[in-house]
């Protein structure tokens, strides 16, 4: 075949026809209802001409052309050919067609029939969308998934175990420190919050650096109630005495 | 809902049945299944409490309210009467609602109508490839891979999830269209 004349053919026949289609069988079934032709007595001679026309086109155009689409192209020629072609056994020939030919009609026919129950599923979908539930309050959800919040007491204590794990004696020189320490809260405040950016609960005591001072760990801790006096993070337990995570508030949800 | 339903209460008086399960429609923003209340309300069998939704939601329409009482995703909610849909749509910006390409709308109707189904299945439906729009609607959440066991031998299954059936505005599977719904919805279209 000349692509330049299926080309021309092509232009005068679909001129405006470049819908993508989901499959072979949505483009055999567009081709079959353009015509009005009834699927069980679809002319298989007739719609391959229309169908490689089709795909010629389609490749014509650069589009990516799927190899579905050229296993049929390949299926409706066998069937075509098979029906045209004399055989000697012309039996066995006719049953063969016959076959083939079924098979395709039943896959179009039940192809068909999920088409029509999408679009009858799309219109509940968009019934669907008329009715308005209320809306989800993200933060009793997140509640919900970690049970409590953690109080202020919860966090002394949670502080306190903390001086005990790094073995943390108390003493003037200590305070002295706190005056002169470089970090300041407004400083670990933008710490904390660039820390708890991703919007992930984070472990209480993973925001204390093991090696920090008593000054640094104060000013960390007041940062963190700073936060959460702001309302900028939260404080989330699983259950009174467990691990104490920390986690950004939906900015959303007031 | 969870914790609610863990919170036994003292026995719910039968008069004060139907403003229970009102009260708690009321407050929640899911769905909630006939054995949540069950497990809420003690003393009150599965059979009361669907008799007494059926009362709420005969007493919303016959006074006009601008809600209703929703059958949807094998449960119960309190949502807006349709014909509001305007109005309340400028106050609230509702969370969004799945956009699906036709290819994987095609792919959950045919999930939908034949679960459990494997990937070949649909695919032999479609007679295209359909492994990415499988796998974006599992990522969606509304299909999900099936808890039926699958014959020995056999590939996974899919079926449809809760999140399906609420998207799609469904009570529950049987209420997927009818053949009649389709026939209908083809001829007024």
């Amino acid at each position: 075949m000349q692509t330049a004349e299926i080309q021309d053919q092509q232009i005068s026949y679909y001129p405006i026809r470049l819908d993508v289609f989901e499959g072979p069988l949505d483009l055999l079934l567009h081709l079959i209802q353009k015509d009005e032709m009834d699927i069980c007595d679809v002319s298989i001679a007739d719609i391959t001409d229309q169908y490689i026309n089709y795909i010629n086109v389609m490749e014509e155009l650069d589009l990516d052309v799927a190899s579905e689409f050229l296993v049929m192209g390949a299926t409706l020629l066998q069937i075509k050919s098979q029906s045209l072609l004399p055989s000697p056994k012309a039996n066995e020939k006719q049953s063969k067609v016959f076959k083939d030919r079924e098979q395709l009609v039943r896959q179009l026919l039940e192809y068909k029939q999920f088409k029509e129950m999408t679009r009858a599923l799309d219109q509940r979908a968009l019934s669907r969308e008329l009715i308005h539930e209320r809306p989800v309050n993200f933060e009793l959800a997140d509640q919900r998934e970690f049970h409590i919040r953690a109080t202020l007491f919860d966090l002394i204590t949670a502080f306190q175990q903390l001086e005990d794990r790094h073995q943390f004696e108390l003493d003037d020189d200590y305070y002295e420190e706190l005056h002169e320490e470089p970090i300041t809260v407004e400083e670990k405040i933008d710490f904390v919050e660039r820390i708890l950016e991703s919007g992930e609960p984070v472990n209480f005591t993973d925001l204390f650096p093991i090696h920090a001072n008593k000054a640094e760990k104060i000013v960390t801790f007041l940062a963190i109630l700073e936060l959460i006096r702001l309302k900028h993070i939260t404080s989330i337990q699983s259950g009174h005495f467990t691990e104490i995570y920390l986690q950004k508030r939906n900015t959303d949800t007031i | 809902m969870a914790q609610q339903i863990n919170t036994t209460t003292k026995e719910a008086p039968p008069d004060q049945l139907k403003s229970i399960l009102e009260a708690i429609l009321f407050v929640s923003s899911e769905t909630i299944t006939i054995e949540q209340f069950c497990q809420i309300i003690d003393g009150a069998s599965s059979k009361q409490i669907k008799g007494e939704l059926a009362k709420l939601t005969k007493e919303y329409q016959e006074s006009g309210r601008s809600f209703q009482l929703t059958e949807i995703a094998n449960g119960y909610q309190i949502t807006t009467h349709p014909e509001y849909h305007d109005w309340v749509s400028k106050f609230h910006t509702k969370q969004v609602r799945i956009k699906l390409t036709p290819a994987a709308l095609e792919a959950l109707a045919i999930v939908a109508y034949k679960q459990p189904v494997t990937r070949a299945d649909v695919e032999a439906v479609r007679g295209v490839n359909s492994d990415s729009v499988l796998n974006s609607l599992l990522e969606k959440g509304l299909i999900g891979i099936s808890r039926r066991t699958p014959d020995s031998g056999r590939s996974f299954q899919f079926e449809t999830t809760d999140q399906f059936l609420d998207q799609f505005g469904l009570k529950n599977l049987s209420d997927l269209p009818s053949a009649e719904e389709i026939q209908q919805f083809l001829l007024t279209n």
